[in-house]
């Protein structure tokens, strides 16, 4: 996370407005990226010590930093020793307490026992230290215009940081965002619609209940790579800085750097379903992870839409359950009932229940093994008329 | 614990407090013993956590423990950390440390985190019967002429800046003065000789010199060496072949090097931070102090490592300090807290 002093934004009523690093700032980052490349090869402290002076270019003081850091953490750095380094320090430190010969001559013994020559042991000391590595060439080459998103990114997080709660607008892919605030143990509130946005989903943590806390800040930030994958979003922070509230506002099309591509499935299983009734069922259309339902304060994330080409009313919800038990089918069918949706299938795992007991009436279930039947499915859907 | 009978959580600050708690609670008590810190997450009635896994996780344990103690708890009192302890809801608190605060808004915060102090004790009550004896000798040095030119003019620089700002703040904090100084540009020279100098002290030639004649007479006894920054203990290390203890040297080469300390496989270790605070060193009987700007706590956690009691034992600490710089006033401050501290680490 980034310190204070970083985070670049200006203060226009009670908002804090991030600084981006936009078009005017490409020219020095490509200086900056041009040096880097200059030292690849070469002991990182060197590259420091270089970057300690300033650019031959004009270059913002504190975006500069900024960048420096960014880049530090995205830059490879490899070793290069003779001897690996713990192996050469327990030698030479454990000799020199053995003898009281002078240093030389302890190095010297220990080099010719390993087989190296004095230099390379001395090289190889501390060959792994963080200053001791070697800057090495990135993966993938970097662009002035990623280094810059990849900036204001760190920038908004290291703002999120310190946040105290997150309300977000959101058109589609909410799912990933619940999944998220899930795995961290936040807490999610699914707020009304409001205009055309199709969740607001609040977010916090428990113990932001009794005080303003940024306990929570690490995971609030990670939210903001995984918004560059929503359609549309609309994002309210209440952060604190230097004992001041201050909101901070994103929105679709802000310059940050978007997480790697969420995954269109879930599992195998889903991906190998979605394709066989693709091929089964070409008058059907199958959708991934639809929009989510409201239902009395929650949201439920349907696996599949199933929705019939010409008559888009005949539309079914697919949900496939692995582990399950008895209580959990049931909580799910009030869930959906609750919601005043009748066209629910669930697909159920035969061999993973942990309770012998028999399933809720009134649930249309599919049993699988393996692999959810696509041709079962289908039957269902023909043979049930449906009501929406 | 065995009195009060109450589950109980214990907070350490470090990873490797984290081990050694582990180790030493294992060996009195049969049960099982939980952990959480360095990538273990193990919850049983009596838990060992380290701060930063506490503050992560406390969501799941504030409501399963009815006492909590909490290891170096001068840590708290005055920060962000401060809202774990606000976030359990054990009844019995108990902290330990070696170095108790003497901001008074911290202590006052710390009271309401954990509870009044019960129960104090000073080196020198320890000294001899818990703790070893010991010989504090302070070495006096002088600069080169070079260095003393180079420091003269350097210290000038900053001198001049620091007093302007003292005159318009009288009472200005450090940090006070590095929020003023960065904004003009005689401030950020300022600035600049400070680090500058700090880091022509950090092991002059006098220092070199002093040290290398210490580990020749001390060459048979255990010798820790502490120094103002990692640099300076690798500076150490190369010239005197002798093991740094670093954050940069990973932690099971740093168990390793303790394991052969213990032995006597490697007889002198020198470290900036690491050895500061908490870490088990297995006894040693000599500390040379060749420099360290963080002031009497950091020095009494660092004589802390020697005074490990055995048979006849009497541990020598050396401070090397060079004459008419600002070492002196340090050093004079950090030998404060043994006298006047009323606290001791055992």
């Amino acid at each position: 996370m980034l310190s204070a002093d970083l985070l670049s934004y200006s203060v226009a009523g009670t908002l804090a407005v991030p600084h981006f690093l936009g078009e005017h700032d490409h020219p020095w980052l490509r200086v900056l990226l041009e040096e880097h490349e200059r030292f690849i090869g070469r002991p990182q402290r060197e590259l420091e010590a270089r970057l300690r002076d300033p650019l031959p270019c004009e270059s913002p003081p504190r975006k500069l930093r900024l960048a420096i850091q960014v880049l530090g953490r995205l830059r490879p750095r490899e070793r290069k020793s003779a001897v690996p380094p713990r192996r050469a320090r327990a030698h030479v430190f454990g000799e020199a307490a053995r003898t009281s010969a002078q240093s030389q001559a302890i190095l010297s013994t220990v080099a010719a026992s390993l087989g190296v020559s004095l230099e390379d042991l001395q090289d190889s000391l501390f060959a792994d230290l963080p200053g001791e590595r070697l800057v090495a060439a990135p993966a993938q080459p970097l662009s002035a215009v990623e280094l810059a998103l990849r900036c204001n990114l760190a920038v908004v997080q290291g703002m999120l940081f310190r946040a105290t709660v997150v309300r977000i607008e959101v058109e589609g892919n909410t799912r990933v965002l619940v999944r998220h605030a899930k795995w961290r143990g936040l807490i999610c509130a699914v707020g009304e619609r409001s205009g055309s946005a199709s969740a607001t989903v609040e977010l916090s943590g428990p113990f932001a209940l009794f005080r303003n806390t940024r306990l929570y800040g690490r995971a609030l930030g990670e939210l903001v790579p995984l918004l560059a994958w929503c359609p549309r979003f609309r994002l309210r922070a209440e952060c604190v800085f230097h004992g001041r509230r201050l909101t901070l506002q994103l929105e679709t099309g802000d310059p940050i750097f978007p997480s790697s591509a969420a995954r269109r499935y879930d599992s195998l299983l889903e991906e190998r379903f979605a394709r066989e009734f693709r091929r089964l069922a070409p008058a059907w259309d199958v959708i991934r992870e639809p929009e989510p339902i409201a239902a009395t304060g929650t949201l439920i994330f349907p696996d599949f839409a199933v929705q019939h080409r010409s008559d888009p009313t005949r539309r079914w919800l697919l949900e496939i359950v692995g582990f399950w038990t008895p209580d959990y089918v049931e909580r799910k069918l009030r869930l959906y009932r609750s919601a005043r949706l009748s066209n629910l299938i669930l697909c159920i795992d035969e061999g993973r229940n942990c309770a012998e007991a028999d399933l809720p009436s009134g649930a249309r279930v599919v049993r699988y093994r393996r692999r959810v039947d696509a041709a079962a499915v289908l039957r269902v859907i023909e043979t049930t008329s449906c009501s929406r | 614990m065995h009195r009060t009978r109450l589950s109980a959580l214990c907070l350490v600050p470090t990873r490797v407090l984290l081990d050694q708690w582990l180790r030493e609670i294992g060996a009195l008590y049969r049960g099982p013993v939980g952990c959480y810190g360095d990538g273990v997450r193990r919850w049983a009635p009596l838990t060992i956590a380290t701060f930063e896994s506490a503050y992560q996780h406390m969501n799941q344990l504030g409501d399963r423990f009815e006492l909590v103690i909490v290891d170096e708890v001068h840590h708290f009192g005055g920060g962000l950390r401060d809202e774990t302890l606000e976030m359990t809801i054990a009844d019995a608190r108990l902290g330990l440390t070696a170095t108790p605060t003497r901001d008074p808004s911290v202590a006052a915060r710390l009271a309401e985190l954990v509870g009044a102090t019960v129960f104090e004790l000073t080196v020198a009550d320890l000294a001899g019967g818990f703790l070893a004896s010991f010989d504090s000798i302070t070495l006096y040095l002088d600069l080169t002429p070079e260095e003393r030119s180079a420091y003269t003019s350097l210290a000038a620089l900053f001198t001049s800046a620091h007093a302007e700002f003292r005159r318009l703040a009288p009472d200005g904090s450090w940090a006070d003065f590095t929020h003023y100084a960065v904004r003009t540009p005689e401030g950020r020279r300022a600035l600049l000789a400070w680090r500058q100098m700090r880091r022509l002290l950090a092991f002059t030639h006098a220092k070199r010199r002093a040290l290398e004649s210490l580990l020749v007479r001390h060459r048979h006894s255990r010798v820790l060496i502490f120094t103002a920054d990692n640099e300076t203990a690798y500076a150490i290390a190369r010239e005197h072949l002798v093991m740094p203890l670093t954050c940069d040297i990973s932690r099971p080469e740093r168990d390793d090097v303790l394991e052969r300390f213990r032995h006597g496989d490697l007889r002198t270790l020198v470290s900036a931070r690491v050895l500061n605070e908490g870490l088990d060193v297995p006894d040693a009987d000599v500390a040379v102090v060749v420099g360290g700007a963080l002031g009497e706590r950091e020095h009494v956690q660092r004589v802390g490592r020697l005074l490990r009691p055995s048979e006849g034992k009497r541990a020598a600490v050396y401070e090397l300090v060079t004459r008419n710089t600002i070492e002196v006033g340090q050093a004079r401050r950090r030998r404060q807290g043994l006298v006047v501290r009323r606290s001791a680490q055992l």
